[in-house]
């Protein structure tokens, strides 16, 4: 009992110490607690912000996908299940994917009901899904009276005499979620639609005996708009989707169940990885608080190591001792890292109320989960032992040859850290992975913080004696300043090894916020590096020119440029691999003026490469013009052989291509073919004739394979009009060796073996005739050009031959192999054989500087709301508008607050030590006749001094530790895989304002710890002495 | 009665960057066992030294220690906590540093009961019991911070008994009290002591502690010179192994025996009779002196005066008067010793003098500046222009070497001087270039007084500047300091207890302790 007793003793000093001292023990204390309510804040946050982003991506998926919908399809049978049995499978099925009430409805195919064809499905509360356009809503469908909606077409109504049916309005779906795609919502390139109806209620349709042989679809929705499914759900939802439709399939095989699984899971691992290099940062400042435990608790270190002394003088056992130490080191942990936690706690709750997530749930899943509980623990243990280590050390010793275990510590973070950089770089999902390669990436700053530490307190010793030998026969406190540093560096070593980690960590915080930031810029313009971008709407199959000429998208712009762009997918035959590659043809003056544009896509600048493809010429497709007023094309001809037809191809001034058909050329003497040319083509150009072969022989037959053989004589083709143009074919070449054209003057004689293999045209030269045209191309296409650096590319039938001029990377728009050229030149490439086949795809658009809303803004009215209009802004917005994005730069930018702030605070701390420490030295140098105001300028040069080595070391940390985070972790700021990659960038400003702020805060804070001392009558040192 | 403490053949040595300093040379003595022994001796005789290798806290470098039995120089640590827990009291020199602030009075009584595994109501018995006798049962809950330097030494003191412990150790237990206060605690210890049969070894500067002696030791160089028994009026000389004695340099001085003497027997005793050509020499001619005293006079003749100075520390109930209405003239030239108890207010003198103080009262006038006027800037420049300054503690920058030191008196005063020079004058040849964190206690005391003889003060100012240096350094720096006043004009004063500086001095200044509440000019010179 009594050893037990002395065992314990020690446990009542550590509370006497701890309570009657709290002020000494506070700042410990008040470290960890924010180490714990960081580390707390973030491992919530970032859960919280998981959970807006998977909120948003189901937000962003089309409505139909974003509700779990258990469908039965079939004609309900004489025998088995009714609906309403299949209702309540349905219902207790989807009760454990999601919570809340399904909503049910029903969708009769299309059927002629008592003679009319006719759209049928009801719904219970249509209210909810259904905007009224007229009339008003119907009341609950009833077999002697089921008021029904119109939503669309046209026709008579059934007349039924069980299911009285009356239209008592019309509406539009509000929503696809409820009927999905089983409504389509286009109206575009639709043929007329019998009327759609939709009634209140289900039960009435369901039951009326007299569609009861209709084939339907019995749908139970529950939308995910009213039971979202959460981060910590993301998992769990696909499995209890699957047991759902498990459990309905084994219920009756007609069933189905649909829900966006796959999406939430990608979701879930895309918030996971965002949410593990959240952790990065937030361990980070964890970690930097916890440094400055560190530095609190060797303040510690005098009074604890008196402590000691006192109680060995009283014969306490060295077991005693440790036990006095570790207690207090343990309470002030376990106090520190408890309150901090409850603190996180707060702020997380705070978090997910502003942000709309349930906090009960967050909590539970997060600080508060078993797993949240362990990293407390795990956090307190380490911290308690950080602590003790702290107060128990000796005083600092650098230098020396041999190897203490700090040294050996760092060596083996130094190996983890180099093990990480050789396994190369990491994406979303390894970083999401729970071990391996993402938790080493967790710990990297930490380790990097730490050899850091270790290094510069070994680099002191030399560093502060050539400091010490460059400022000798300066002036006495500048000489004693940095001799002191250079001999007894002490706590001083101390505060720079902490400056070095928390000012390295802030500079790391704060560039890889900024290369995040400018990420996000590079993203949105490598996706549009103009102002706008007009694509195909594919759901409405409308093409930007289609929609509207190229003049009107000018006219949009409000005086900047619109240009057509040609977006093909090709094949690379030569290429291992993946063979696709992107054709995209551009004007050249719009590569030299794309935005975003970055030295690291190129070694070359913009405009040498837009140079290098720009043709130099008008290369557009070459032709007969055809007068405005041209209403028909004449051509007389004399036939020798098998009768063939003839068909002229124009472009139109809008740039589209026609067809005209002049008819069958057929032996029996001079005739003349003739082809109306429609409205559209007038003002046109002809670029080109095609031979047509008899239909016996372009159908395959008995007859197949063999030729059509003879001699087509034409004059020149006239073009008639108010007046009569006649044409000639100079300069016109056949575009294979069936067709062999011979001019005579004004005759031109065909002579032609026309098989239906092989298309004959006949056509004038074109600029792109003689030569490949100059291209641009990816690395890895360069790799395998031919000879004359040729690039033959396969084009739906066609190989477009281009001859490489240049290399880029990477080109904007382009995911993976790209090959750049001239917009006109691809065009004409590719039109000179095929007409037509080739149409730009996409109208790229620049406004002047400032008007880019109001080009935005145009771009959504007719006639270019049937087109898909990418604005930069919009996905710049989008992306910074994501949670995941918003909470990592967020979390960055704390951070290198936080590490700002501690530095200074150790600074601080330091030069307060000093003050302390050194009294005695001080004293004594009083006392040989150094003023006061030379002694408070020795302190501050001291301090000045740990403050500029401490700013050094940090930059070299926050420099290591950027080149390897952004490297390593390719990730964006939203955790996606980033287009382009992330480039380290540093905002100059902020970081120049930082060490300004630094600076002129660390000479504020130092001159105000130091202004008052010395300025007593007498000096304190001696004063308390006499007092003692 | 069996020795309780026995200590043979004691030597320690410390080795301080490859330099051996002997602070014990062969000291050999036994305590009986319930006997109160108090050992006195200058400073840096080894007292400290003998008393920490008998608390365990330091380590013989050859001999034996035995207390009670055990070898404690060869305990091993776990062995050595129990005997200090169990065996040992030890009462620290600085009782402040002894006592836990944030513990309560009654709290530190029974710590080592506590830490010694007694329940609770044993320890708060004990405490309460001392506390009583101590005559502090009313402050039993009261802080250190809390109560006057009599009261924090008795409950210093109570603590280190409380466990009844066999061996009471005590390192000047009154240094840092007045005359009053100190004859209390020495009546306490010795009331504790023999209430629990302790054996108790207690070092000490002050005569006083010789009233509850029942023997005194002296101790010279690390070694035992003397002893005196209470029923004993003469002091014999103890006589070493292989026959060493010492004599004193009083005695040696009366018989004019100089570097050489002769003994022969005379009856039953033997007869020392000086020999050789310095056979009439009274001064201590064997003593180097310096060859040179620093070139040049002082910069200045400097007469400083104190004129009804007082000062008094603390507030309120802990107020304590240092000195009280104290006049006094220092002509240049001269050497004078202050004298006066521990508390008397010698080195508050000294630094009102300096200027690192300035009086409640009265006014300090260095040649005509009135320097308690200044502000600490303008003070601090007078010390630059006329000060020399020795600390009772040496000072110095301890990461600077002996010559750096010294260079930086130099350079502050701005004037060029040759520090290897002054080093080499107080015998520190060939320590130039070592750091003085390095250097033993006594090598620092004398690089501070090269440090300021080398900037030629007017006004020289010591404060116990021999109390680190043994019997021949400490003549040295004596007769140094005479000479520097006499050959340069300069103007010393040195605050010291030392005979041999008292015996140097051309003028004592005795100052007597201020009593709590004193009579106006009760304390003047």
């Amino acid at each position: 009992m009594s050893a037990l007793r002395r065992a314990l003793f020690p446990l009542r000093l550590a509370r006497a110490r701890l309570t009657r001292r709290l002020g000494r023990f506070s700042l410990v204390v008040l470290g960890l607690a924010a180490a714990a309510a960081t580390l707390a804040g973030v491992l919530a946050g970032s859960l919280v912000a998981q959970d807006r982003s998977v909120a948003r991506e189901l937000r962003d998926l089309p409505e139909p996908a974003r509700a779990v919908r258990a469908v039965w399809f079939g004609v309900p049978p004489a025998e088995g299940p009714g609906r309403a049995e299949l209702a309540v499978s349905a219902r207790r099925a989807l009760s454990g994917v999601a919570p809340g009430e399904p909503v049910e409805a029903v969708l009769l195919r299309r059927t002629n009901i008592g003679g009319a064809l006719v759209d049928l499905g009801g719904a219970a509360g249509l209210s909810r899904w259904v905007d009224l356009e007229s009339g008003r809503l119907p009341a609950e469908c009833r077999p002697e009276l089921c008021e029904v909606l119109r939503l669309a077409g046209r026709g008579p109504i059934p007349r039924l005499a069980d299911l009285k049916l009356v239209v008592v309005g019309s509406a539009r779906i509000r929503s696809d979620v409820l009927f999905g795609e089983f409504l389509p919502p286009g109206v575009y390139h639709q043929p007329a639609t019998p009327p759609l109806l939709l009634a209140e209620g289900v039960d009435a349709l369901s039951a009326a005996p007299e569609i009861s042989y209709v084939y339907r679809s019995y749908a139970w929705v529950l939308p995910l708009g009213d039971a979202p499914v959460h981060a910590w759900e993301t998992d769990s939802f696909g499995q209890r989707v699957a047991s759902a439709r498990s459990s309905l399939r084994a219920v009756d095989s007609s069933f189905d169940v649909s829900a966006p699984a796959a999406e939430v899971a990608a979701a879930g691992r895309s918030g996971r990885a965002a949410g593990r290099r959240l952790l990065l940062v937030g361990g980070q400042a964890a970690a930097l608080l916890l440094a400055f435990a560190v530095l609190a608790a060797a303040t510690l270190r005098r009074d604890v190591a008196a402590a000691r002394r006192r109680l060995t003088w009283f014969g306490a056992r060295r077991a005693q001792l440790e036990l006095l130490t570790g207690a207090e080191a343990g309470a002030m942990a376990l106090v520190g890292v408890l309150a901090g936690w409850a603190a996180g706690i707060g702020i997380a709750a705070l978090v997910a109320r502003r942000a709309g997530s349930p906090v009960g749930d967050v909590l539970s899943h997060s600080v508060l989960s078993s797993g949240g509980l362990v990293v407390a623990l795990g956090l307190a243990a380490a911290a308690a032992l950080v602590v003790f280590a702290a107060v128990r050390a000796g005083p600092v010793r650098l230098g020396g040859l041999s190897l203490a275990p700090v040294d050996m510590a760092a060596l083996g973070a130094l190996a983890v850290v180099l093990a990480v950089v050789l396994r190369g770089s990491t994406d979303a999902d390894a970083l999401a992975r729970d071990g391996g390669t993402g938790t080493a990436l967790l710990l990297l700053p930490g380790l990097v913080a730490f050899v850091a530490a270790v290094a510069c307190g070994r680099a002191l010793v030399p560093l502060l004696r050539g400091l010490e030998r460059a400022v000798r026969g300066r002036g006495v406190p500048l000489r004693l300043a940095s001799l002191s540093l250079a001999r007894n560096p002490g706590y001083a070593a101390v505060t720079i090894a902490f400056l070095t980690v928390s000012l390295g960590l802030a500079l790391f915080a704060e560039s890889y916020r900024s290369t995040l930031d400018r990420g996000q810029r590079d993203q949105a313009a490598y996706a549009v590096p103009v102002d706008a971008i007009v694509r195909e709407d594919l759901r409405e199959l409308v093409r930007p020119l289609d929609a509207a000429p190229l003049p009107d998208f000018h006219k949009a712009t409000g005086g900047g440029s619109a240009e057509a762009v040609l977006r093909l997918s090709g094949n690379v035959a030569r290429l291992e691999g993946s063979r696709s590659v992107t054709v995209l043809g551009l004007p050249a003056e719009t590569l030299a003026s794309l935005e975003g544009w970055r030295g690291d896509h190129s070694t070359r600048s913009r405009a040498e490469l837009a140079r290098l493809i720009d043709p130099g010429q008008n290369v557009g497709l070459r032709g007969v013009a055809l007068p405005a007023d041209t209403r028909e094309l004449r051509l007389p001809v004399r036939l020798r052989g098998t009768p063939i037809g003839v068909t002229a191809t124009l472009a139109t001034p809008a740039g589209t291509y026609v067809r005209v058909d002049l008819g069958v050329a057929s032996e029996g003497g001079r005739r003349a073919l003739r082809g109306a040319v429609p409205p559209e083509a007038r003002g046109g150009t002809l670029v080109g004739l095609a031979f047509r072969p008899p239909r016996r022989i372009e159908e395959p037959g008995a007859t197949a394979g063999r030729a059509a053989r003879g001699v087509l004589t034409t004059d020149r083709l006239q073009l008639v009009g108010s007046q009569t143009v006649e044409a000639s074919f100079d300069d016109w070449i056949a575009t294979n060796p069936s067709v062999a054209a011979v001019v005579a003057g004004e005759r031109t004689d065909f002579h032609f073996a026309l098989t239906n293999l092989v298309r004959s045209r006949y056509r004038p030269r074109q600029a792109t005739d003689d030569e490949p045209i100059p291209i641009l191309v990816t690395p890895r296409l360069a790799g395998v050009v031919g000879a004359r650096s040729v690039l033959p590319v396969e084009l739906a039938g066609q190989t477009l031959f281009g001859r490489v001029v240049g290399i880029v990377r990477r080109f904007p728009t382009v995911d993976g192999e790209a090959v750049i050229a001239d917009a006109g030149l691809v065009t004409t490439a590719l039109n000179a054989n095929e007409p037509g086949s080739t149409l730009p795809g996409e109208v790229w658009l620049d406004a002047p500087e400032g008007r880019e809303g109001a080009l935005a803004a145009a771009l959504t009215r007719s006639p270019f709301d049937r087109v898909t209009v990418t604005t930069r802004a919009e996905v710049e917005a989008s992306l910074r508008s994501d949670p995941l994005a918003r909470a990592a730069l967020l979390t960055l930018a704390t951070a290198a607050l936080v590490g700002l702030g501690l530095a200074l605070v150790g600074l601080l701390l330091g030069a307060i030590s000093d003050l302390r420490d050194d009294r005695g030295e001080l004293f004594d140098l009083e006392a040989q006749g150094s003023s006061p105001a030379a002694l408070r300028r020795q302190v501050r040069l001291r301090a000045a001094i740990v403050a500029s080595v401490g700013l050094v070391g940090g930059i070299a940390t926050g420099a290591v530790l950027c080149l390897l985070v952004v490297d390593l972790v390719r990730l964006t700021a939203n955790a996606a895989e980033p287009q382009p990659p992330l480039l380290l960038s540093l905002s100059w400003p902020v970081a120049l304002a930082a060490v300004a702020v630094y600076g002129l805060a660390a000479a504020a804070l130092v001159g105000l710890a130091t202004a008052r001392a010395f300025r007593a009558p007498v000096p304190a040192a001696r004063a308390s002495e006499l007092a003692a | 009665m069996s020795a309780a403490v026995e200590l043979r053949d004691l030597f320690r040595v410390y080795d301080d960057d490859g330099t051996g300093v002997a602070a014990l040379q062969g000291l050999t003595l036994d305590v009986r066992d319930g006997e109160i022994c108090v050992v006195l001796g200058p400073s840096g005789s080894g007292k400290s030294t003998l008393l920490r290798i008998l608390a365990g806290l330091d380590r013989p470098s050859a001999g034996s220690a035995r207390v009670h039995g055990l070898d404690v120089g060869r305990l091993r640590r776990r062995s050595l906590a129990r005997y200090r827990t169990e065996t040992l009291g030890y009462a620290e020199q600085h009782y402040r540093r002894a006592l836990a602030d944030e513990l309560t009075a009654r709290e530190l009584v029974s710590l080592q009961l506590g830490l010694a595994g007694a329940t609770a109501a044993e320890r708060h018995r004990r405490a309460d019991e001392l506390l009583e006798r101590v005559g502090l049962e009313d402050r039993a809950g009261a802080h250190p911070s809390e109560l006057s330097g009599g009261e924090q030494q008795r409950v210093a003191v109570a603590a280190a008994l409380a466990h009844r412990p066999r061996l009471f150790l005590a390192d000047e237990p009154t240094g840092e009290l007045d005359a009053e206060n100190a004859a209390g605690v020495y009546e306490l210890i010795g009331e504790l002591v023999r209430d629990a049969g302790a054996t108790a070894v207690m070092v000490s500067h002050d005569p006083q502690s010789a009233t509850i002696a029942d023997r005194i030791v002296r101790v010279r160089d690390g070694r035992l010179s003397g002893e005196v028994a209470r029923a004993e009026d003469e002091e014999s000389i103890v006589v070493g192994k292989g026959g060493w004695l010492r004599l004193s340099e009083e005695l040696l001085r009366r018989a004019g025996i100089g570097s050489r003497a002769e003994a022969h027997l005379a009856g039953a005793g033997i007869v020392v009779s000086p020999t050789g050509p310095e056979t009439a020499a009274p001064e201590p001619a064997t003593v180097e002196t310096p060859a040179v005293v620093p070139a040049g006079a002082s910069r200045a003749r400097l007469e400083a005066r104190v004129d009804r100075v007082s000062k008094r520390y603390g507030d309120g109930a802990l107020a304590r008067p240092v000195l009280d209405s104290v006049s006094a003239v220092f002509e240049p030239g001269r050497l004078y010793a202050v004298t006066g108890p521990s508390g008397s207010g010698k080195t508050t003198l000294l630094h009102l003098l300096a200027g690192i103080d300035v009086p409640d009262e009265g006014v300090v006038v260095l040649g005509d500046t009135f320097v308690s006027a200044l502000d600490r800037a303008g003070r601090a420049a007078v010390r630059r222009e006329l000060v020399g300054l020795v600390g009772q503690e040496p000072g110095l920058v301890p990461f600077l070497s002996a010559r750096e030191n010294v260079e930086l008196a130099l350079d502050l005063r701005g004037l060029e001087g040759d520090a290897v020079e002054a080093l080499a004058t107080v015998g520190l040849e060939g320590r130039e270039s070592q750091r003085v964190a390095t250097l033993s206690a006594g090598e620092r005391e004398r690089v501070a007084v090269a440090r300021a003889l080398v900037t030629r003060p007017a006004l020289l100012l010591a404060d116990e500047p021999t109390s680190r240096l043994d019997q021949a350094n400490a003549l040295a720096v004596s007769v140094l300091f005479s000479r520097l006043a006499h050959e340069t004009g300069a103007t010393v004063i040195c605050a010291t207890h030392d005979p041999l500086v008292i015996e140097q001095a051309d003028e004592v200044l005795p100052l007597s302790a201020v009593p709590a509440v004193a009579p106006a000019s009760a304390q003047r010179v």
